[in-house]
Formats: C-alpha cells, structure tokens, sequence
C-alpha cells in the first residue's frame, strides 16, 4: 500500500470521527431578543437541546444524525476492509458521497427554516444561526471525498520497453577519440584478391 | 448479449432520470380538516423538491422547505456524466469511483429527505390543537420514484465496479494456428522435403 493510499485511509478515519462529532454539536438555533429576555431555540441533529418558545414555533432538529453515521461506518468499514480486500477502497467514496449528500441537505434545511420563520412575518426579528454541528459536517464531507480520492488506486502506467526510446547524450567538444556509436571501426589493410584465392594445401 | 458494463450505465442513466422526474412530482402532502358545524373545510399542501401548492390556492406556490431540488438534480447529473465517463475507455478510471460517488450522494440527499419529512409527519401528529384542525400526512408517488431512482443508481454504480475481463482479441492474433490435413504424404511438416535418397545414389 502506498503512503498516498495511507494517508487518504487516515484522512477517512478523521472524517468519520468529524461527521459523527457533527452529530452531537447544535445544528442551528433561532433567537429572539424580547422584552430585555432572550428566548431561545436550539438543537443537535437527535434532540431538541432548549427550546423556550415550548413547541409555539413547531421546530424540530434537522434529521442528519442517522445519514450521517451511516455514512461515516461506511466509510471506516469500507476502509478497515480495504487493508485485506483491496476491491472494498470504492466504499468509502460511496461513504464520501452519502455524507456530503447528507450535509447538503442539512444545509438545504437550514436555509429552509429561515425561510418558514421569515413567513411567520412576526413582529419581532427572529435570528436564525447555522450551527457548528452543520458547520462540521461540511468539513467532514470536504475531508471525507479528499481522502476518498487518495484512497483509491490510481490506474498502473503503462511503462515502455527502454529498448524502443533511445537516449542520446551529445556530449560538445571534440569527438575525435569516440566515434558516434562508441567502437571505432577497424580499418583492416586491403588485401590483394590473388592472395585471398591461393588454395590452402595441395 | 449486453455486458455487465453497458447495463450498469443503463441502470445509472435510468437511476438518474427516476431521481430528476421524482423531483418535479409530489413528494407528500398534509392536509388541514377543519372541522365546522354546517360545513367541513379543507386545506392542503403539496410539496414537490422544488416548490410546495396549496389547494385551494391561497397564494402564489411558494419555495418548499425542504428545498433539496438542486442538490438532487446535481447528484443525479454527475451520475450521467459518470456514465458517459466510463463508455470511452480512456476515462474509465476516472468514471467508476465517479459513479460511486454520485450514487452515494443521490442516496444521502434521498434518505436525508425522507427522514426530515418522516420527522415532519411526527411534528404534525404530535399537534392535537384544541378545536384546531385535524392533521394528515400523506407520502406520493415522487418520494418513491427518487427513492426508487438512488437504489437502481448504486446498484448500476456497483455492477461497475467490478473488474472487466481483458480483451482477448490480442491474444487471438499470436496464437499458432495449426491446421493438419489427412494425407501429410506429400508434403512433409517443414514444407521441404529432404532429400536423402537422391544424395545418397549420387555418391555411390
């Protein structure tokens, strides 16, 4: 295995552990300043951490704790696997692309919450934030099609026989002592053709 | 017969195209009963990847909440051109973890879907309003075909990734081919014949 190959299998791992961190962080939160009291609503990819506005703005949590662990085993499995069966490399792109699907989505419903909450048209603002968990599991989506990438095996070079690609140095100066192929050729004295025909033995 | 090969890009391409018409259909609705006493008044709304309808209308259609229709057609575009990828066999290498790739995340935009609406349907169980309208949830038939669309998709992705045969016409090409015929008589197996016997009424 190469160091390429190892490097994108640790880079996997990383990404695992980022994407099921993710998880467990807030996803978003809604505020709103009323009165001098802030109220609140916050919650992971699971549960609802705090929610001060007791269900009145029908939220919930933005459900990809579930893709994105799934994606994340996919990926670690699909890694450990690799080590013995080289062919299982290409389940952690499919592990890659699951999580980056699952983060788009997560993005995707953020920007619809904001959009719910802004037809709500209530009379005081109401300040929708991105969470650090959706934050993270873009990075664990970036990191994890990176070190999918260099995880895989890269198609062999065809190398060419050396027999047919000539290398040839000129060296300048003077090439009086070395002849171009590397042999001088042996100039023999000419011999006359009547001796050249002289029977050996009688 | 077709190879492996070309039906896994046929599954791809098909994979893709349930995936983008899926989109464009209802994917669920939730309907709003209002119970009165002279008469019963209903409200619904019809949510498409792309934009939600209420009916009847009590405004322009407006975007959907879940407004998940470019990633989706995104995901399921990079599934073609993966496709078209691995037909030309230079950039075959390339097309295969492509293609993983693509289907994973036509399957993850999928699956995140249906769980935030299937977590949408529980929100509105869970909203017994005192006197308020009574809530159905409805699933339609868009959320099956992109479902339908991301599992042939990593199907067709995974037929591709299997090794394929090498040609073996190259080999065909060196093969000695020996043909033998009944009577080898006349010509002996090197095409000359030796001729020993002549050789050997000259010398004597």
């Amino acid at each position: 295995m190469t160091t390429r190959r190892v490097f994108g299998a640790v880079l996997v791992f990383v990404a695992a552990g980022l994407a099921i961190a993710a998880t467990f962080l807030n996803s978003y939160a809604v505020q709103v300043e009323l009165q001098g009291r802030t109220l609140r609503y916050e919650a992971t990819s699971w549960v609802t951490e705090r929610d001060d506005f007791r269900g009145a703005l029908m939220l919930g949590p933005i459900e990809f704790g579930e893709p994105a662990v799934g994606a994340a085993l996919v990926m670690v499995l699909a890694t450990v696997l690799a080590f013995r069966v080289p062919a299982a490399r290409v389940g952690s792109l499919l592990g890659a692309g699951l999580l980056t699907g699952a983060a788009w989505s997560a993005v995707t419903s953020v920007q619809g919450i904001i959009g719910k909450l802004k037809e709500l048209e209530a009379p005081v603002p109401l300040d929708v934030e991105q969470g650090d968990g959706v934050t993270m599991l873009i990075v664990a989506a970036g990191v994890g099609v990176v070190s999918a990438v260099l995880h895989q095996e890269l198609p062999r070079r065809v190398s060419e026989p050396a027999a047919d690609g000539v290398v040839i140095h000129q060296i300048e100066g003077d090439e009086s002592e070395t002849p171009p192929y590397g042999f001088p050729v042996i100039v023999e004295p000419l011999e006359q053709p009547s001796q050249k025909e002289e029977p050996k033995s009688d | 017969m077709i190879d492996r090969g070309k039906i896994a890009v046929l599954l791809l391409v098909l994979g893709a195209g349930l995936a983008f018409v899926g989109s464009f259909e209802a994917t669920y609705r939730t309907s709003y009963r209002y119970a009165r006493i002279v008469v019963a008044n209903e409200q619904t709304y019809t949510s498409t990847l792309w934009i939600v309808m209420s009916e009847p209308k009590d405004g322009p259609d407006r975007d959907a909440y879940q407004a998940m229709g470019w990633p989706l057609v995104i995901a399921a575009g990079l599934m073609v051109v993966a496709a078209v990828l691995v037909l030309r066999r230079q950039t075959a290498f390339v097309g295969r973890p492509a293609a993983m790739a693509a289907a994973g995340a036509l399957g993850g935009i999928v699956l995140a879907y249906w769980l935030q609406i299937r977590h949408e349907a529980e929100v509105m169980s869970a909203w017994p309003a005192e006197g308020g309208p009574k809530v159905e949830f409805d699933l339609l038939h868009g959320l099956y075909l992109m479902a339908a669309g991301a599992i042939i998709g990593l199907v067709g992705a995974a037929l591709l990734q299997r090794k394929q045969e090498p040609p073996q016409e190259e080999e065909s090409e060196e093969e000695v081919v020996v043909h033998q015929l009944d009577s080898d008589d006349d010509t002996p197996p090197f095409g000359i014949a030796v001729l020993e016997q002549e050789e050997q009424q000259e010398t004597r």
